[in-house]
């Protein structure tokens, strides 16, 4: 690199650069994100190759920092000891500082926001069970957060995001229920899975029954679910459908770590196997979106996955940021 | 002082064995696997090499800015090397062709020469201190930012989530992760972490 190689003069404003790249990236990671977004994105990423490195090099640091979801437990305990200083000092010292080694011990992670409201999350490609004192369980899918407060009269589990199985012991006078929104299950002796997406609903009831019951507006609407029913609500419409104990099989295969897809789009392939990755697959044309893809892969794998888009589809891979772009 | 006898052709003399050239994509992966590891290294050299601190990030960018074009024509089979012969020469171009920039800006251009014959330890640390590395910079962070930070990282809560959560603005939750985002970076990639490092 000789004087003369020198194509971007000092410019004298790599912290703008840097604090623009960071703003980028978070607008990706934690808003909607859309396609005029990206049109942007891409035009500021191609402005300059300090643009470009200064995206590569936050990216990397917010890659590593996935790391720290290993700190969680650390992090919620020391949440709860403080929170528990402030309102009650003294005798609660020593209730927090039991909570926080029980916290640490099991790997159970508990937040108190409200009293007795736990907070249970788990990250992008976590999975993890959580057992109530009534032996009830709740099994967490990728990128899930819920909150559960359990009284003497009721068991409350608000779904604020993702995925989750329930595994309920069945009370007539302490009511299990799982609220998502404005929408709100109520089990009758059941096991069933619920997902919540930005946009819908998912409930697939493998034994049992549940109550379905969704106030929208003014009116409202009840619909009983029997094992193999599931349901999709969305904004507009609320649809039914019958699945087979194979399809729900399929449906829960995230709890074997694995995702099963028969003759799936590439596209929707792809947005059920990102769920499981901070890393993103993405098709850039819809020619490619179409093709179809079979299989089970193991949810934490996005090479071997990559590598059957590559050999059975014969599509090509490259690496993009955060990004693995498929193509033909 | 010296300066004419720099060579200019240090640098490609280095990658003279270099073969491929890469796309942006492969340019970046490339970037983030030998270049950035190199960060606090360099840093370190900048710093000590060059005696207006507050240029320093700006020299690094322009050190990155030359690697990367350079690596898309022809990947440098030593990155380290070409990183610091980089750094070494626009430090020297820049005492050179800049006026206003007296001399003595360049501490010791013989301690150059020296710090070319060995360039500086890389960043490599085991996964615990790395660990370590990361916790502390998030301890780091302004309080409201790293609660922010926690809440979307470690929770996974999306913008507006962590706006309901904290009971502020979406904008603001906006502000305190890109600055937190912002640090991180600095402090991921230009800090030699605590821990023990490799020699």
């Amino acid at each position: 690199m000789s004087g003369a190689d020198v194509k971007t003069p000092i410019v004298g404003n790599s912290k703008d650069i840097d604090r623009q790249a960071a703003a980028w990236l978070q607008r990706q990671q934690f808003w909607n994100w859309t396609g005029e977004d990206q049109a942007e994105f891409s035009a500021w990423l191609d402005q300059a190759t300090a643009h470009r490195i200064a995206f590569v090099r936050v990216s990397d640091a917010w890659k590593r920092t996935h790391r720290l979801t290993v700190l969680r437990d650390y992090l919620h305990a020391q949440a709860v000891a403080k929170a528990d200083l402030r309102l009650w000092p003294g005798l609660m010292k020593v209730v927090a500082a039991l909570i926080a080694i029980a916290a640490l011990g099991t790997g159970a992670v508990i937040y108190l926001s409200a009293p007795r409201e736990e907070i249970i999350a788990t990250a992008i490609g976590g999975h993890r069970v959580v057992t109530l004192h009534d032996g009830s369980t709740i099994e967490l899918s990728t990128d899930t957060v819920v909150r559960i407060s359990q009284t003497n009269e009721a068991r409350t589990v608000k779904l604020d995001k993702g995925e989750a199985y329930f595994q309920v012991k069945h009370s007539a006078t302490r009511l299990f229920t799982v609220a998502a929104g404005n929408r709100q299950l109520t089990d009758l002796g059941t096991k069933f899975v619920v997902r919540r997406d930005p946009d819908r609903l998912d409930v697939s009831v493998v034994e049992g029954r549940v109550l379905f019951d969704a106030k929208q507006n003014a009116h409202r609407q009840i619909t009983l679910l029997n094992a193999g029913d599931e349901l999709v609500a969305t904004e507009s419409a609320v649809t039914q459908l019958k699945r087979s104990p194979l399809e729900l099989s399929n449906t829960l295969a995230w709890r074997r770590g694995v995702l099963v897809f028969k003759n799936m789009p590439l596209v929707d392939a792809i947005a059920e196997f990102n769920r499981y990755h901070s890393e993103k697959l993405i098709v850039l044309d819809s020619a490619t979106g179409r093709l179809t893809i079979g299989g089970t892969f193991e949810t934490g794998n996005i090479r071997a996955f990559t590598e059957v888009a590559q050999d059975v589809l014969g599509l090509r891979a490259a690496t993009r940021g955060n990004e693995i772009v498929l193509s033909r | 002082m010296g300066m004419a006898e720099i060579p200019e052709t240090s640098v490609e003399g280095a990658d003279a064995r270099a073969s491929a050239s890469m796309n942006a994509p492969e340019a970046d992966a490339w970037f983030a696997r030998e270049v950035l590891p190199l960060e606090a290294a360099l840093m370190q050299f900048l710093q000590h090499n060059w005696r207006n601190k507050s240029d320093v990030a700006d020299l690094r960018q322009d050190v990155y800015v030359q690697v990367y074009e350079a690596a898309l024509r022809q990947i440098p089979d030593k990155p380290k090397q070409f990183v610091f012969a980089t750094a070494r020469n626009l430090l020297v171009d820049r005492v050179r062709r800049e006026q206003i920039v007296p001399i003595e800006a360049v501490a010791d251009l013989d301690a150059l020469d020296v710090a070319m014959d060995e360039p500086p330890p890389d960043r490599q640390v085991a996964a615990r201190d790395e660990l370590r590395h990361l916790q502390a910079a998030l301890d780091r962070l302004t309080p409201r930012c790293r609660e922010a930070v926690v809440l979307g990282r470690i929770e996974g809560l999306s913008g507006v989530q962590i706006a309901e959560r904290m009971g502020i603005g979406q904008a603001t939750v906006s502000k305190h992760l890109t600055d937190g985002l912002a640090a991180l970076a600095n402090m991921i990639h230009g800090e030699i972490p605590q821990g023990r490092v490799k020699p």
